[in-house]
């Protein structure tokens, strides 16, 4: 299970990175998946970015809980939530 | 059949018939050895990497006429005494074949842990992106070559590890200068690929298409 946030900017997103790595290390709610990272964006979600903020959690932890605990103070201007492991995604904020 | 072995002449082929040859011969039981004689580099470095990737031992003795002979010791890969399990590689499709000199047989060289000059914060961004592009792609390179701070991106804590590990794990080669790995002092720190030579990778970028990053 993972989500996928988009920002505005390349700024905005390897600050985003930065501060997701952060929230995770110190929650327990992140644990069990694999460090937030920035991937590059498939061409089905629209981004003059160009890389997304994947976040990978435990099953238990309901989109907007996640979102609210990785947001931290940063605005996205999207969020997708992947479906399977292809490049599958569908918007979710 | 202890002992037994089995020959083929594989000169001439075009490739990828060499690397077929080899595999069928393979999927035939009976006997302990297999060698095969074939002329020319890339014949001679595309079976042995497949009989390697294979779980087998693999030896090549050249010729003086430019011929070599690749002699495959079934399932007795070094270091596992009773043979190494073979890899997912040991069921290569005739497809896979085929890439390993087709139109996928590409070098990407890679001399910087960074793509471009500028900001170097953008440039490693931009080089874990394109690591990982490539790795969930459907055409991959034959070999990835790491040159200069490149071979960075092959060790432990590198965040393009995960990447380089699944081109790994796809037969993508990985190598990296171990000139570059020595002067950087970080050997000990490789966790993808193997070590390789100015020769070995020479020899790589001139031999076929090359992209450089």
């Amino acid at each position: 299970m993972a989500i996928v946030l988009v920002f505005a900017t390349i700024h905005h997103a390897l600050a985003a990175e930065k501060s997701a790595v952060l929230v995770a290390a110190a929650s327990a709610e992140f644990a069990a998946g694999p460090v937030p990272e920035l991937i590059p964006l498939p061409a089905s979600i629209k981004s003059d970015c160009g890389f997304g903020l994947l976040v990978e959690r435990a099953e238990a932890l309901n989109d907007d809980r996640m979102k609210e605990l990785i947001q931290g103070g940063l605005t996205y201007t999207a969020a997708y939530r992947r479906i399977g492991k292809e490049h599958n995604y569908e918007r979710i904020g | 059949m202890s002992g037994s072995v089995k020959r083929i002449d594989a000169r001439g082929q075009p490739c990828p018939q060499p690397v077929i040859m080899t595999k069928k011969a393979l999927d035939e039981n009976g006997f302990e050895t297999l060698e095969v004689l074939v002329d020319g580099p890339t014949a001679k470095e595309n079976v042995s990497r497949f009989a390697t990737h294979a779980g087998h031992a693999v030896e090549a003795i050249d010729g003086a006429d430019g011929s070599s002979t690749i002699r495959i010791r079934v399932g007795k890969a070094a270091g596992t005494p009773g043979g190494a399990a073979p890899s997912p590689a040991a069921s290569t499709t005739e497809a896979q074949a085929d890439a390993l000199c087709g139109a996928s047989a590409t070098t990407v060289f890679i001399s910087s842990d960074k793509i471009g000059s500028g900001d170097d914060e953008l440039g490693s961004l931009l080089m874990r992106g394109f690591l990982r592009t490539i790795s969930e792609s459907g055409e991959r390179p034959a070999r990835i070559i790491l040159m200069n701070s490149g071979v960075k991106l092959a060790l432990d804590e590198s965040t393009a590890l995960s990447s380089l590990r699944a081109l790994a794990a796809a037969s993508v080669e990985i190598l990296a200068c171990g000139t570059c790995l020595d002067f950087y002092k970080v050997k000990d720190k490789l966790a993808v690929g193997r070590v390789s030579n100015m020769l070995e990778i020479s020899g790589f970028l001139l031999e076929g298409r090359t992209l450089s990053v």
